[in-house]
């Protein structure tokens, strides 16, 4: 295993930092007791909040294009 | 423990009532934080030219400074808040129950402002989704700043899920208790809500915060922010394992600090006595003295192991830091407030809340000073010629300034905001004080769960409502959670 093959990133981010979310809906999903009503409802909102930050972020500095550069 | 019953009515009462203190309050926020988005503005207008921070070859090398010491800072004190709430709910920290949402709360308004702080210290913000974005891939694969920012959005996208999970509960029993104007905006929270979901999201927070505990402290303030400096060979006051530990003890004095700060504003404006006891104070000055002296310690390791025989470099950067008047102030300040809390603890009748809230004031003035001068040292004192001839020395600007006062109003600000539209205090902390009173199980964690307390004997988290009903319905039923808390202690999650 060198950098070059296998930089670090890849394994901190997807290997290590990337855990505790899996950990989280593997639970979510997989544990007891359970609904898919409302797992739905956590994962809905899990990555429409992922969406709403960088959708707002996005927003946010194309009005500051707009008015500045 | 304080005698008087908190009731849900006490909870809400910043929903309904607006004091001249409150007005007062969000005015001056206001228009600070106009003021600073003006200084931003022309920041922007004018360009990076406007602040002291220089490019090679100037100013003493610094391209980070001020900037990115508050961005550090502010995410240190994000980190409280949730911890502390993911410990209430893991480990059955119930103290500190009261003030696990205002913890929440004070994770993502902090966590926005150090996200402010990257567009600020941009040249051109306006670029920063169009680039970070379509390079992801590449950049992920070596790039510190590119995991920065995706454990930042993972932290901020976990707590903003947990409180809104864990709002649901709330809203649904408080619905006939707040103001007419918000229900709109309840009706959109609770929407399909059944009383049957409370278990269900119990045991998902649960996951949550597990996921919590890891990421924040672990992976974000004692991993990829160290990183953005320890990875750094050619700086050798940046360079070194120890700033993982260094920066995560940084993170947990900050973050106690602001929690402290809050809780004491809230319990004087809302008459909160009751809720937020002393004993809750008592509490976090412990943690505050044990993480302070975490903090003291790794600062000890970082001086001996550089100034006996680390090499020229390092020997130079840490005794121009160490005979920095910053430097001697911050550690100054964290001596004397460890003196308080040793004191406080030797002696309990030393300890008030105001000194307290004085020790908070003086460990947050500390955290911020001595991670700007860590920024600014580490880049006047590096380990290659490129910096040999550069002249001059750093020292922010008015504007850069401005930009510390402009987002801690902007920060207040926000909580002035939230305190009008959902309650700082979990329903289950009244819950579980009106429990208490009864003869419930409260007492088997009272006055256990601070550094060198005894082990609690009970703890699990707090079990949902059977029903959604009113509240003195639910607390008439005696064996709502005395029973079913500590079955769910033992239960598969």
């Amino acid at each position: 295993m060198t950098w070059e093959s296998i930089p670090p990133g890849v394994w901190v981010i997807f290997g290590v930092v990337g855990l505790p979310v899996y950990a989280a809906f593997l639970g979510w999903f997989l544990g007891k007791p359970r609904n898919i009503k409302t797992t739905a409802l956590g994962s809905v909102l899990f990555l429409g909040l992922v969406t709403a930050l960088w959708g707002g972020l996005f927003a946010t500095t194309m009005v500051i294009r707009l008015i500045f550069f | 423990m304080a005698t008087k019953e908190s009731t849900p009515d006490d909870i809400v009462r910043p929903l309904n009532n607006t004091s001249k203190w409150w007005y007062i309050a969000f005015g001056v926020t206001a228009a600070i934080s106009l003021a600073w988005l003006t200084i931003y503005g022309y920041q922007l207008d004018r360009g990076l030219a406007v602040t002291n921070l220089s490019d090679w070859g100037s100013g003493g090398g610094v391209t980070w400074g001020l900037y990115i010491g508050a961005f550090i800072w502010w995410v240190g004190i994000a980190h409280g808040g949730i911890i502390l709430s993911a410990a209430v709910r893991l480990f059955g920290m119930k103290k500190y129950q009261p003030v696990a949402r205002v913890a929440e709360l004070l994770t993502i308004a902090a966590l926005a402002m150090a996200g402010l702080y990257i567009l600020v210290h941009m040249g051109r913000p306006d670029r920063v989704v169009t680039s970070v974005l379509p390079s992801y891939p590449w950049t992920v694969q070596t790039s510190p700043l590119a995991w920065d920012i995706t454990v930042i959005t993972l932290y901020f996208v976990m707590t903003a899920t947990y409180l809104g999970l864990t709002i649901r509960y709330d809203a649904a029993r408080l619905g006939d208790k707040i103001p007419w104007y918000l229900t709109p905006l309840y009706s959109v929270i609770t929407i399909g809500y059944t009383k049957a979901e409370d278990e269900i999201v119990e045991r998902m927070v649960w996951w949550l915060a597990l996921g919590i505990i890891v990421m924040a402290p672990l992976l974000l303030h004692g991993g990829v922010i160290p990183w953005l400096f320890s990875v750094l060979g050619s700086m050798p006051g940046w360079q070194g394992a120890v700033q993982g530990p260094q920066f995560l003890s940084i993170a947990l004095t900050s973050a106690i600090s602001g929690v402290i700060i809050i809780s004491f504003l809230l319990r004087r404006a809302y008459d909160w006595e009751h809720i937020i006891t002393e004993d809750v104070f008592r509490g976090l000055t412990m943690w505050l003295g044990l993480f302070g002296l975490l903090f003291v310690w790794l600062q000890l390791q970082q001086v001996i192991n550089a100034v006996y025989a680390a090499g020229v470099s390092a020997e130079r950067v840490m005794l121009a830091t160490i005979s920095h008047p910053v430097y001697i102030m911050a550690i100054g300040l964290m001596l004397v407030v460890l003196g308080y809390i040793f004191a406080q603890a030797v002696k309990p009748s030393v300890f008030s809340i105001p000194r307290s809230l004085i020790a908070a004031l003086a460990v947050l003035w500390a955290t911020l000073t001595e991670k700007i001068l860590f920024v600014v040292e580490g880049l006047q004192y590096p380990d290659f010629s490129l910096y040999g001839g550069v002249p001059g020395a750093y020292f922010p600007s008015f504007v850069e300034m401005s930009s510390v006062v402009g987002t801690i109003a902007l920060c207040t600000l926000i909580f002035l905001v939230i305190l009008k539209v959902i309650p700082v205090v979990e329903l289950h902390a009244v819950e579980e004080h009106a429990h208490g009173e009864e003869g419930g199980h409260s007492e088997t964690t009272h006055d256990t769960d601070e550094p060198g307390g005894a082990v609690a004997t009970d703890g699990g988290p707090t079990a949902a409502a059977d029903t959604v009903q009113t509240y003195d319905e639910e607390v008439s039923t005696t064996d709502h959670d005395a029973g079913t808390g500590s079955d769910r202690e033992v239960t598969d999650r």
